[in-house]
């Protein structure tokens, strides 16, 4: 397992530390403009499954890169860093928006509001890149109980 | 039992002022969408409904997504039929509506009652039913009306466009098939994907269809026991206190008021009193009325006492009610009641009454709403001679029948 942190990995467990897979409600997650209804809720996996990729995947309706991932938690979590793990030859998501704690949140809405935070990703076939959040989102008034993030592929 | 907040959509064109559908075809839209109103807010206490119009001088919503049902169906009075309808920008102001519900946990829905020509292309409708789809709001269309080439088909081809796991529905309604209503109520429109609003429905079916409720005072004791069962028991109180009263005035009665009035008070009396002293647990199931004469008559020709059963049931409830309501008749009746009791009847006064047949007919006639050569009421006439001491009971049972959807006309203790 390759970390990009600076520690090596054998001594210590890292999906403590790195993964809130626990944390997530998987029932009440939920997507907009998903291909398959439902199934976003199998796309988040324990650490060790991370770069399992036989179960169903995540896709937007044909002809329409957008997806918008609902993740409400169980409780109130701090989110360090986000790892977003797409499919090749250039299905992969390019931008990253997110938002926390808000409720009923559109496709028009998430084009138009100020994101929380702004990422551009690059191909990660498998898993080694993580995306910081700012500083902001890891101090005190940022406890997150949604979390909401807008894909878009162009 | 799907939470869910829903906006529909109203065709007020000029298209809907034609008369294909009884009485008008925006009569008839108007009736669906109170029965779906209902249907929604009574398959989960938290649904929400909105309304707004599609034609007019522009898109207007004339009620945001509310639980009230009573400000729903108000905020359909009044509505004006004008302008031509505009499909897309209905739906687009429905969305935001949605958008912009309180309890974002609902689910959106928009149905949309399309009875004027659509014109829009079938692109265009489509890309509306991908965004609808995006954004997951379900779409129900009831296409009726105006009978496009090529409507059936753009509809067909929006609804498949926002369809999302058979959420979407669209039902054709040709004007040949009888109400909008009854038709809708079989549909997923208003079974809501076949759960609880079917409830709903098959009650209003059976309503719509038998004409009457057919359930004891017109409440299902399934849908709501305790107003089933409150009814009851005030009716049990009422007849007792009615019978309590009734013994007093029957002696007042034996005493022989001479005056029309009193006379005619205790009658009156005498005809409430003998709403209980039949027996307790009639059902109140026959408003027929050609039905409760044949049952009154039958029962002043055979011993009153056998045939207590059936009989008049739901009139009974009317009179007391009637009896109550008209202020002159409750003082005739304290009147009775305060009076002091002589035991002597002079049951015979009573029966000279009505015996005398011209007198008879003389007070029927004078009385509004009764036709004296009605033959319910020359039967009844005939059927009256000196029997016995219920007679006079029975006799004016069979008047207060004739009168009895009338009930405010109950006129008799007004000095004549």
């Amino acid at each position: 397992m390759a970390c990009l942190h600076d520690h090596s990995c054998e001594e210590h467990d890292c999906s403590s530390d790195f993964s809130l897979y626990k944390h997530i409600d998987l029932p009440k997650v939920s997507a907009l403009n998903e291909a398959a209804p439902g199934s976003v809720k199998s796309v988040f996996k324990a650490w060790e499954q991370r770069l399992d990729s036989s179960g169903a995947h995540l896709e937007s309706n044909d002809g329409d890169p957008e997806l918008l991932v609902f993740i409400p938690f169980t409780s109130d979590v701090k989110i360090k860093s986000i790892s977003v793990v797409g499919g090749d030859t250039g299905t992969s998501p390019a931008k990253m928006r997110a938002f926390i704690n808000r409720d009923g949140i559109d496709f028009s809405d998430a084009q138009s509001m100020r994101p929380v935070q702004e990422w551009e990703l690059a191909e990660n076939l498998h898993g080694v890149l993580e995306y910081q959040t700012r500083y902001v989102l890891i101090s005190y008034p940022y406890f997150i109980s949604h979390l909401l993030l807008f894909m878009n592929y162009s | 039992m799907v939470l869910e907040a829903t906006m529909i959509c109203i065709d007020n064109s000029e298209w809907t002022r034609n008369g294909d559908y009884s009485p008008s075809r925006f009569q008839a839209q108007a009736d669906a969408v109170n029965l779906i109103c209902g249907a929604k807010t009574q398959s989960n206490p938290e649904n929400t409904v909105g309304v707004l119009t599609m034609a007019g001088k522009g898109v207007r919503v004339l009620v945001t997504p509310t639980s009230d049902l009573g400000k729903i169906l108000a905020c359909m009075h009044g509505l004006e039929v004008g302008g031509e309808m505009n499909l897309a920008a209905g739906i687009q102001v429905a969305q935001l509506a949605l958008k912009h519900r309180q309890n974002k946990k609902q689910q959106q829905r928009i149905i949309v009652f399309a009875g004027s020509p659509v014109k829009y292309d079938k692109k265009v409708l489509e890309t509306i039913g991908k965004k609808l789809k995006k954004n997951s709001v379900a779409l129900d269309v009831v296409d009726f009306g105006e009978e496009d080439d090529g409507k059936p088909e753009k509809l067909e081809a929006l609804v498949s466009a926002v369809n999302n796991s058979d959420s979407s529905h669209i039902v054709h309604v040709p004007p040949s098939s009888g109400a909008l209503s009854d038709v809708l109520i079989s549909t997923p429109i208003f079974t809501g994907d076949g759960e609880g609003g079917s409830g709903f429905a098959a009650a209003a079916a059976a309503a719509a269809a038998s004409g009457v409720s057919g359930f004891d005072f017109g409440v299902d004791p399934n849908l709501d026991p305790e107003l089933a069962l409150a009814l009851r028991v005030s009716m049990e109180e009422e007849r007792a206190r009615q019978e309590s009263a009734a013994r007093a005035a029957e002696e007042a009665a034996r005493q022989g008021g001479e005056s029309s009035n009193s006379q005619d008070a205790t009658m009156t009396e005498n005809v409430s009193v003998a709403a209980p002293s039949d027996d307790n647990k009639r059902n109140e199931q026959l408003d027929n009325e050609a039905a409760l004469l044949e049952q009154a008559l039958a029962m002043s020709m055979d011993d009153p006492r056998a045939s207590q059963s059936g009989g008049i049931p739901l009139v009974d409830a009317d009179m007391s009610e009637a009896a109550m309501e008209d202020e002159e008749l409750a003082l005739a009746l304290q009147m009775s009641v305060q009076d002091d009791a002589n035991e002597l009847a002079n049951q015979n006064d009573l029966n000279q009454v009505l015996a005398n047949h011209s007198l008879m007919s003389s007070i029927l006639s004078q009385l509004p709403g009764v036709d004296p050569n009605d033959p319910a009421v020359r039967d009844a006439l005939a059927s009256m001679q000196p029997q016995g001491e219920l007679m006079p009971k029975v006799s004016f049972l069979i008047l207060f029948t004739i009168l009895g959807l009338n009930s405010t006309e109950v006129q008799l203790v007004k000095p004549v």
